[in-house]
């Protein structure tokens, strides 16, 4: 979403759009929209069916008032056979959450059992809850009456400040949905533009109508999309994506374009300071002590450091929260105002940066052939000269390693410039590069000693070292723990092993944020482990694969049908050094030797190879594994899952120590 | 230590303090010292009641200030605060500020900003509690932070308990009861034995001041699978005994007869109305073909558990007084004491006598003797007595057999309202383990180097609830086949249920059964003419495992018992090598027995494991784990097959 005190200047134009006493139009279309007084429905599922939607209509209206303005009209009408507890358990409470310009015009539901017998909801039953830190109102109900095999049917429509600068609408779900429509209505004057996704068919203008503008699609059948692991299930839905394009009456065109977006952005964040919060920011570089002659990245990464410490992010609409003296006074401020302070203090040290507005992918992928607004809900800064990024708010993320979900994805690059004394923000659709796999890394040092006076327990020095988003969950937030919780952190880096492990001592380095992305979290240590090795009669069986700990496996064939999506790039490397104890020999060794990999043009996509060396009584073993790509579409899955089973299957390898 | 390296401590320390004193508060350094390791302290906290008798009822008012010192770099995560509010606690007055040590003073920041939210929590559907949300300013390491409000307490039977720490450490802790004389006031304390708690009593003004002061007490942290904070931070609960209105004497809770009393009250005009004819009609044909009375009771306990959908509401007495039976069966929907109130009068239908019943969840570890007033009660439930035996019916359940109370009221007394002046109070019994049990029994064949096996689990009562549970949010095959390859693993990861059948799935009052047929790929180990196979394809006892360094109890659910039974065939050509030795544990809380014998060319393998605890002390966690490392050596062993000559 884009934030509220950025919304009055990205919808600015919104007053340019009353009416210019066009013809009276028909009354809105709610006004002779109803649900079925009768209501029956064919009902033939199979019994284990457990959900089945029966309808899913959404209408939008726009629609100019007496006095002008325009106002949007806002209908859902959903239809819901409900056949298990569970589903009755999901869906038997609606809520509608709204904000203070909207007005409920019309709010129903009902109850349909199986007799025929209809249970209406009564004003009584329709609660209403204030929440003035997000300023929405929330209507909301239980459904009266449900047994299984009942149907929920409600109908509401809001009245509220028209959107009509680029707006999602998802469709499918994890159950079939029977009787999908959309419909748009507009003034005649208003013209909005469509585009349909993941195979939802396309919304058509409806030539025949009169008085207004009229555009639809509609759908008997809607086949449900399973959820499958590791797949951002939202973005895969079919959706569609409606935005006004032209105003007939005033002749202007590309309305929703990110021209004036990125005007909008731009007078926004670059807007002057008085001169005494300028004052307080200059005192802010001082204190942050940034060094004018570092380079660049060192520069940007102590200002990220000093805020993201001293700054507490707040997530809530409340004015002076994104104003720069008030969170420069009180340390604390919005998503909007943390982004306005960062770029008057980049400003002020003349660091050349654009502001980046993009989506995070998993839900919705930016469409860089479609400008619409509901794809602009995340900023981050992009640093041309190191071509680097920055989040403003998420304290897990520093220069360099943005929000994953973020990246992978095209944006809106907006960036200052000059045309003589006059400046505005220009804005460019790129693309956001992943970061390389080799930058995040997880790799593993172990050299394994025997006890000689219980084989079956070994001791092993250890040293572990995660750099980028592999210490994301742990690095920048080492100085937020208290004592206890710090040490669960850092043993949990070891225990993954399994948590048996016994740890004998232990030394961590690089716990802090400011090592973050520049200097691999390292935990040291010395552990004890008795169950690697399992006893055979007189054999010793060393599980040397569990020492990399449980790995993800996918054993199990299954079809794939959404593309597997795992977040990052990334590498490990592995090595684990043992002597074989004396009085033993192993003949299995070349277990240890697994590889398998993906290439493509000549370029490795993917890769898992272990390979050992024996040197004397001394076993080293290495292991190398890769992944460059992270969305893996279903026609790469059997290439990934083998790889993903290579690391499985290590985990498995067990050594036969056998008496000479 | 060397001398050199021991005066560059001295050096390092000394400089640090030097720095220090400029930025911080004497305070400050004072509490950083103390508690090195703590991010947080709290300074001073105090709760005041005044009660006071104004015509012939009480007017209560509680009064709350508490000051907190930060000690971490991380004092801003501190930032966001919020008091929550309700029709029994009316808030009155609330001010909140910051207080910056700067130029070696501190400065007050007043918070100003203050955002109310009515409280749309996932428990409870609707309710009348309100949020008031709020930033201290500016929080930063050795700032400090005052929150002060007052709260109207509308119900002398709901006063709120007080604790006199958390998880962080507390340096004055004052719990003070400012009464009229003529109200009698009592309390109970709890865990307070390892605290320094001082009480004294005064009179002054013709109020009598009841003052509890704790000081320097410890913060107390959560640990996995621990006990519920009741059970180990200190803490208080009050409560009104009587007041005097024109020299008569007006009791409140004086004792178990008192809250009964009250709840009695409240509950004593509900299900007024005619019962409507639907419902009549559904409890006749529910239990028309069922001979017995207990089997009728069965009928309709499952009929509401199965059929009416847990939300709950709870504004102002609503909270405590249950809705007309007609209401929950047409809305098909409620709360406990909605359930149980339906449940009731369905009984009643059938011409069948069963009662209200308080009860306190297993959280809240007090008896009616100590605590008789509503702060021991958290929820409803029915009881009813076949040939004088109670059966505690928990109509919030979902897959509840008769027999067994819902796992959270094991071993809890239940307040059982007879009539308007007579009531029992009952122990809810504790399930043994042998009745929760888990088998698992398995015909294991080797092929090639992979494991093959052919299995039948059966469970009951808590496990078969606990999976049901589960097994009811999964829709698809996938999922459910995913829910089973996790919970039944043996081995390893590489282990894949093949096919399986479920029978008496979702059933109240049978076993529930699953047989499958499973692979482990190349989990047998090999070499030379030798197969190595360890048959702790389960390891399920060492999730009993907890740190050493954990002080608190560990709390559980129900008690249980697994067995489990493999028995692999030698395959032809080979015979047994080694069989690893037997291993038996017992202990008065827990029994384990592990054992492999040679059959017919079979070998089988038995573990049974009984754990007769719902709550492990830290003790019993000692002796456990002494039986834990044994055992993780004992499953260390593998079999030895070997090819004949």
């Amino acid at each position: 979403m884009i934030t509220r005190a950025l919304a009055p200047y990205i919808f600015a134009l919104l007053l340019g759009i009353v009416s210019l006493n066009l013809s009276a139009q028909k009354e809105p279309f709610y006004k002779t929209y109803d649900w079925e007084s009768n209501p029956s429905y064919q009902l033939n599922f199979n019994d284990t069916v457990d959900i089945v939607s029966l309808k899913d209509k959404v209408v939008v209206e726009f629609y100019y008032e007496a006095d002008g303005n325009l106002s949007e009209y806002f209908l859902i009408h959903q239809i819901l056979w409900l056949n298990s507890d569970e589903q009755i358990e999901k869906n038997n409470k609606i809520y509608i959450p709204y904000f203070a310009t909207t007005v409920p015009v019309m709010n129903k539901g009902r109850v349909i059992n199986k007799d025929g017998n209809v249970i209406n909801l009564t004003e009584s039953d329709i609660l209403t809850a204030q929440d003035d830190e997000t300023k929405k109102t929330y209507k909301y109900y239980t459904f009266k009456g449900i047994e299984k095999g009942s149907i929920i049917e409600y109908l509401y429509i809001l009245k509220k400040s028209p959107n009509y600068k680029g707006n999602s609408m998802f469709y499918q779900e994890e159950h079939l949905s029977l009787n999908a429509s959309f419909d748009l209505y507009s003034p005649s004057n208003l013209y909005f533009k469509f585009k349909s996704y993941n195979s939802l068919p396309a919304v058509v203008q409806d030539t025949n109508s009169v008085d207004k503008l009229h555009w639809s699609f509609s759908k008997d059948t809607i086949p449900l999309l399973e959820k499958e692991m590791l797949s951002n299930y939202n973005a895969n839905r079919m959706f569609l994506v409606y935005k006004l394009d032209k105003n007939t009456a005033t002749n202007q065109h590309d309305i929703s374009s990110y021209g004036i977006v990125s005007d909008n952005v731009y007078k926004y964040v670059y807007k002057e300071e008085s001169k005494s919060t300028v004052k307080e920011l200059t005192k802010l570089i001082k204190n942050a002590k940034v060094d004018a002659t570092d380079d660049l990245t060192k520069q940007i990464r102590t200002i990220e450091d000093y805020v993201k410490r001293n700054f507490f992010y707040v997530n809530s609409s409340a004015d002076e929260l994104s104003d720069v003296s008030y969170i420069l006074k009180n340390k604390i401020g919005s998503d909007d105002g943390l982004l306005k302070l960062y770029a008057k203090i980049f400003q002020i040290l003349k660091i050349d940066f654009q502001i980046v507005l993009t989506s995070d992918r998993t839900s919705i992928r930016f469409d860089k052939d479609f400008e619409a607004n509901n794809f602009l809900n995340n900023y981050l800064f992009y640093f041309p000269k190191i071509d680097s990024y920055m989040s403003h708010l998420e304290l897990s993320s520093r220069l360099g390693f943005p929000p994953a979900e973020l990246t992978n994805n095209y944006g809106l690059f907006i960036k200052e410039v000059a045309l003589g004394d006059y400046k505005t923000g220009i804005g460019k659709i790129n693309y956001i590069n992943p970061v390389s796999h080799e930058k995040t890394y997880d790799n593993i040092l172990i050299n394994v000693q025997f006890d000689k006076d219980n084989m079956t327990t070994i001791i092993a020095d250890f040293d572990k070292l995660s750099q980028g988003y592999y210490a994301g969950y742990t690095q920048p937030y080492m100085h937020l723990l208290d004592e206890k919780n710090k040490i669960d952190v850092i043993d949990e880096q070891i225990k993954y092993i399994s948590d048996d492990v016994e740890i004998i001592d232990k030394q961590v380095f690089n716990d802090n944020p400011e090592a973050y992305g520049i200097k691999p979290l390292e935990v040291k240590a010395k552990i004890k482990l008795s169950t690697c090795v399992d006893k055979a009669g007189d054999k010793l069986l060393f599980k040397i694969g569990e020492l990399i700990g449980p790995q993800m496996e996918m054993y199990q064939k299954k079809k794939r049908v959404l593309p597997l999506e795992t977040g990052f790039n990334r590498t490990y490397h592995r090595e684990i050094t043992f002597t074989i104890p004396d009085g033993y020999v192993i003949n299995n060794l070349s277990d240890l030797a697994i590889k398998n990999s993906y290439d493509k043009d000549g370029k490795t996509i993917f890769s898992f190879i272990s390979k050992y060396e024996l040197n004397g009584t001394e076993v080293k073993v290495a292991i190398d594994e890769f992944y460059t790509i992270f969305d893996i579409q279903p026609e790469l899955y059997e290439q990934y899952r083998t790889v993903i089973n290579s690391a499985a299957d290590f985990n498995k390898v067990t050594l036969v120590l056998e008496p000479k | 230590m060397t001398a050199v390296r021991c005066f560059i401590i001295f050096l390092i320390s000394l400089v640090t303090s030097i720095g220090a004193k400029a930025q911080f508060s004497e305070e400050y350094l004072k509490y950083k010292t103390m508690y090195p390791n703590e991010n947080k302290v709290c300074l001073s906290t105090t709760t005041n009641f005044n009660i006071s008798i104004v015509g012939a009822e009480l007017k209560i008012e509680e009064v709350f200030s508490e000051e907190n010192l930060y000690l971490g770099s991380n004092a801003n995560l501190f930032s966001e605060d919020e008091i929550s509010y309700s029709s029994f606690f009316d808030l009155k007055d609330l001010k909140a500020s910051s207080m910056n040590f700067v130029n070696g003073k501190y400065k007050e920041i007043p918070v100003k900003n203050f955002t109310h939210k009515d409280n749309l929590s996932t428990g409870v559907f609707h309710d009348d509690s309100k949020m008031v949300k709020f930033l201290y300013p500016k929080l930063e390491e050795g700032a400090k932070s005052k929150v002060y409000y007052i709260y109207s307490v509308k119900n002398p039977y709901i006063l709120a308990k007080s604790f006199f720490s958390f998880s962080y450490p507390t340096a004055v802790s004052n719990y003070i009861i400012t009464a009229d004389e003529g109200v009698e006031i009592a309390f109970n304390t709890f865990n307070t034995d390892s605290i320094n708690l001082k009480y004294s009593t005064e009179v002054k003004g013709g109020k009598k001041i009841y003052k509890w002061t704790a000081t320097d007490v410890k913060g107390i942290k959560q640990e996995t699978n621990s006990v519920g904070y009741n059970y180990y931070l200190p803490h208080i609960i009050p409560r009104i005994v009587s007041y005097k209105y024109k020299n008569k004497k007006i009791d409140v809770l004086n004792n178990i007869k008192d809250l009964h009393a009250w709840y009695y009250l409240l509950t004593k005009n509900i299900n007024q109305e005619k019962p409507e004819d639907k419902l009549v009609d559904l409890v006749s044909s529910l239990v028309n073909d069922k001979n017995t009375e207990f089997e009728k009771v069965k009928a309709l306990y499952y009929w509401v558990q199965q059929n009416i959908k847990y939300v709950a509401f709870e504004y102002e007495l609503g909270g405590y007084i249950p809705r007309e039976a007609n209401d929950i069966f047409n809305k098909k929907y409620g709360d406990c004491k909605d359930n149980a109130n339906l449940l009731k009068k369905m009984l009643e239908l059938a011409g069948i006598k069963s009662y209200l019943t308080w009860i306190g969840t297993r959280d809240l570890p007090y008896t009616y003797t100590e605590v008789p007033s509503p702060a021991n009660d958290n929820h409803m439930i029915l009881t009813y007595f076949a040939d004088s035996i109670p059966y505690f019916l928990d109509a919030t359940g979902r897959f509840n057999p008769i027999e067994i109370p819902s796992s959270f009221i094991q071993g809890k007394e239940a307040l059982i309202s007879l009539d308007s002046t007579h009531y029992l109070i009952k122990k809810v019994p504790i399930i043994n383990a042998q009745q929760n049990y888990i088998t698992d029994s398995v015909e294991l064949k080797i092929q090639n180097q992979n494991l093959i096996g052919n299995a039948l689990i059966k469970m009951n009562n808590y496990q078969k609830m606990d999976y049901f549970n589960f097994l009811e949010k999964i829709t698809s095959s996938a999922d459910l086949l995913d829910f089973y390859n996790l919970n039944f693993k043996k081995g390893n990861n590489k282990f894949l249920i093949k096919d399986f059948t479920e029978s008496n799935k979702y059933s109240y009052d049978n076993e529930f059964t699953i047989s499958y047929s499973f692979n482990i790929d190349n989990y047998i180990l090999s070499s030379g003419d030798e197969l190595y196979i360890n048959l702790n394809l389960n390891k399920h006892m060492l999730d009993l495992v907890s740190k050493k360094e954990d002080v608190l109890n560990k709390e559980y659910d129900f008690k249980q018992y697994r067995n489990y039974k493999f028995i692999i065939s030698i395959p032809e050509g080979y015979e047994v090598k080694y069989l690893p030795k037997p291993y038996n544990a017992k202990l008065d809380f827990f029994n384990c027995e592990l054992s492999y014998r040679v059959e017919s060319q079979k070998i089988i393998y038995e573990h049974t494991i009984e754990n007769n605890f719902l709550i492990l002390t830290k003790q019993n966690q000692t002796q456990l784990n002494t039986i834990l490392d044994e055992l993780k050596q004992i499953y260390n062993e593998s079999i030895v097959l070997k090819k004949i000559k």
